[in-house]
């Protein structure tokens, strides 16, 4: 079998992870769980289904009932923003509006796939998770926050916390929307005895 | 013995049967799971608990309400930790996740999370009352003061509302077209029992009222009928329980290693590609811009698509960023990409579902001004850009001597070797004899198509 192997990857991957390995550990004692990830999937009516970062944001839209925009900025034509932006290490950019209530979210068309994928919803985890602004790793959030969220827990004090957290979403999303049925939370939910 | 004590023996010998049959499921560590765990112990302690009774006449009416709290205690118990699981409130380690339905709701789950208070409560304050008033609450034959129906019901009525309402989720879930088919099975065996359950609390309380308002001769005729039902429900209750702890589902995702190593990847291979990407945007790799110039223009000469084209520059990029200096305080390393290759290809290896996952990243954005492709050609072209940088230590590979790879593959080797990146610091200028076997004419071709490329744009840019 190779799954005594896979638990060796596992190990020696965690030089790779530094710290945010440190917050998939913790994840059962202070941050969002898979399990109640899925519940908030369950609430947005996603779970067991297959989807992408647009069908979080309206399924998000229509619970929290505000307009979340997602833009992609071809950066191809304006190669000087993307340098401007790599050298700041943003990949994603998080603006609230206040009237009518509404977020967007901007995404650099030339990032790879799974980054671009995760860096949406890594954006949108901050608005699941009614995270107040900060400083932010992949770019700065601008206006106010909406005050409304999907998450039952209040956001986490700690803004690198949030930050972690976030990515934790962002990993936790690509998996249930990639998998759908096939997911192991999704089948839980069936499987309660 | 009396009737009321064959009946109790009957029911016993009902529970031990199913002892059995779940200590037999408790073999196979697939079955094991925290429900049968919960169930087989509960079992058994029916049957002795039936059993005891069965062999006890009782002198006393305190300790004959006693015995009937004993009785009582384990469905309570046993109600209570299935309305838990619904509500997705037992122990996190027990990896819980509340039933679709009830996540949905949640006043639905703050309802079932009340059960264990409610259906204690509704146990233990009858009890009390009928350990200070005792009322014949076993003697199933004999009239019995109206006591016995507050009793009774009392204890009942909570039991028959969370009783009607787990068997309806149960439907729901067994219902439900999202659900794996054994599950959905499993669901319908659960339905089943907790219905015959439910079932059995309305004969329960139905059994109390006759006792106390239908006269002699008729109340026994009655009571027989009941009882014969109660024995019937009870077994069809059991073997609904059995088939559903026997119906086990397992989920594609089930090893948590896997699951784990499914998180560590996507994470992994997100924060690489962030870092790879900002290293090229930002324009820290000396050389880079003109490499992938080269190869982009060597590309569409000998036709590539664009998929190929995007992992020959990402091996481009890739080797760049693994032999430049400067790069390794930005988090990629030699040590970081072979970790990730790695764990890319256990991940690959090990689960079906790698592929349904790359499949799905980077789709659903319907907007057309995206670059490249969707497709992600990071694992081959990480695992290209180690050999060919000689960071590989099981696969060395130079352009020249690479055998059998796709065009592509030499594409991106010659243009490594051109910057000096390989192992081996070469560019080749030796002319190739006109006879080669099949692997070594695609590598000319993809030689010819370079050096052609690279020609061209120096001399488009002397002329600019």
């Amino acid at each position: 079998m190779i799954l005594p192997e896979l638990k060796n990857v596992l190990t020696s991957a965690r030089r790779f992870l530094s710290s945010s390995d440190s917050a998939i550990s913790d994840a059962a004692r202070r941050f969002l769980t898979p399990e109640e990830f899925q519940v908030e999937l369950a609430i947005l009516g996603l779970s067991g289904k297959e989807f992408h970062p647009t069908d979080y944001a309206v399924a998000l839209e229509d619970y929290l009932g505000l307009r979340i925009a997602i833009s992609v900025i071809p950066d191809a034509h304006y190669p000087e923003i993307a340098r401007m932006l790599a050298q700041r290490g943003s990949m994603a950019q998080l603006r609230y509006r206040e009237d009518p209530p509404g977020a967007a979210i901007f995404v650099l068309s030339s990032l790879p796939p799974i980054v671009r994928t995760l860096s949406l919803y890594h954006e949108l985890g901050h608005l699941a998770a009614g995270d107040p602004l900060g400083a932010r790793r992949y770019g700065p959030a601008v206006g106010q926050p909406v005050g409304m969220r999907l998450a039952r827990r209040p956001p986490l004090l700690d803004e690198e916390d949030r930050e972690k957290e976030a990515d934790m979403r962002a990993v936790y999303s690509l998996l249930a929307g990639s998998l759908g049925p096939r997911h192991y939370y999704a089948e839980k939910m069936y499987d309660v005895v | 013995m009396n009737v009321v004590q064959a009946q109790h023996l009957l029911l016993g010998s009902i529970f031990a049967a199913t002892t059995v049959y779940l200590a037999f499921l408790t073999l196979r560590p697939a079955r094991r799971t925290l429900s049968l765990k919960v169930a087989a112990p509960s079992s058994l302690l029916l049957a002795a608990i039936f059993i005891a009774l069965a062999s006890v006449d009782f002198d006393s009416r305190r300790a004959e309400v006693a015995g009937w709290m004993l009785r009582e205690l384990p469905f309570t118990l046993i109600l209570a930790y299935v309305c838990l699981a619904q509500a997705g409130a037992l122990p996190h380690r027990f990896g819980a996740v509340a039933l679709e339905e009830v996540a949905r709701r949640p006043r639905l789950e703050a309802l079932l999370r009340t059960a264990p208070l409610v259906l204690v409560a509704s146990w233990l304050l009858p009890g009390a009352a009928g350990l200070v008033w005792p009322v014949p609450v076993l003697r199933d034959f004999s009239p019995a003061p109206p006591g016995l129906v507050l009793l009774e019901w009392a204890l009942v009525l909570p039991t028959i509302f969370y009783c009607a309402l787990v068997a309806w989720l149960f439907l729901r879930a067994a219902r439900s077209e999202a659900a794996a088919p054994r599950l959905r099975t499993k669901n319908l065996f659960a339905f089943a029992a907790v219905l015959a359950w439910l079932l059995m609390s309305l004969n329960a309380m139905a059994r109390a009222a006759v006792r106390v308002w239908v006269p002699d001769g008729l109340r026994e005729a009655i009571v027989g009928i009941q009882l014969a039902a109660q024995s019937m429900l009870l077994a069809v209750s059991m073997i609904a329980v059995a088939l559903a702890l026997t119906a086990v589902h397992i989920p594609a995702l089930g090893d948590k290693a896997l699951r784990a190593a499914y998180s560590l990847w996507l994470h992994s291979q997100g924060r690489f590609e962030a870092r790879r990407w900002a290293l090229v945007k930002s324009g820290r790799i000396k050389g880079l811009f003109r490499l992938s110039h080269y190869v982009t223009e060597a590309a569409e000469r000998l036709g590539l698509q664009e998929e190929e084209t995007l992992k020959a520059l990402t091996t481009v990029q890739l080797a760049a960023i693994l032999t430049d200096k400067n790069a390794k305080t930005s988090g990629i390393d030699p040590e970081t990409a072979k970790d990730l290759h790695e764990l890319q290809r256990k991940v690959q290896h090990e689960g079906s579902l790698a592929a349904q996952i790359q499949a799905q990243i980077g789709r659903g954005l319907s907007v057309q001004e995206l670059e490249g492709s969707d497709s992600d050609p990071l694992h081959e072209s990480l695992g290209a850009a180690l050999a060919l940088t000689g960071h590989d230590a099981d696969e060395f590979l130079c352009a020249e001597t690479a055998g059998d790879r796709p065009l592509w593959h030499y594409l991106a080797g010659l243009a490594v070797a051109d910057a000096g990146l390989s192992r081996e610091h070469r560019f080749p200028d030796v002319p190739l004899p006109d006879e080669l076997p099949e692997e070594r004419a695609a590598y000319r071709r993809a030689l010819k198509a370079y050096e052609d490329a690279k020609r061209a744009i120096l001399l488009t840019v002397e002329e600019g």
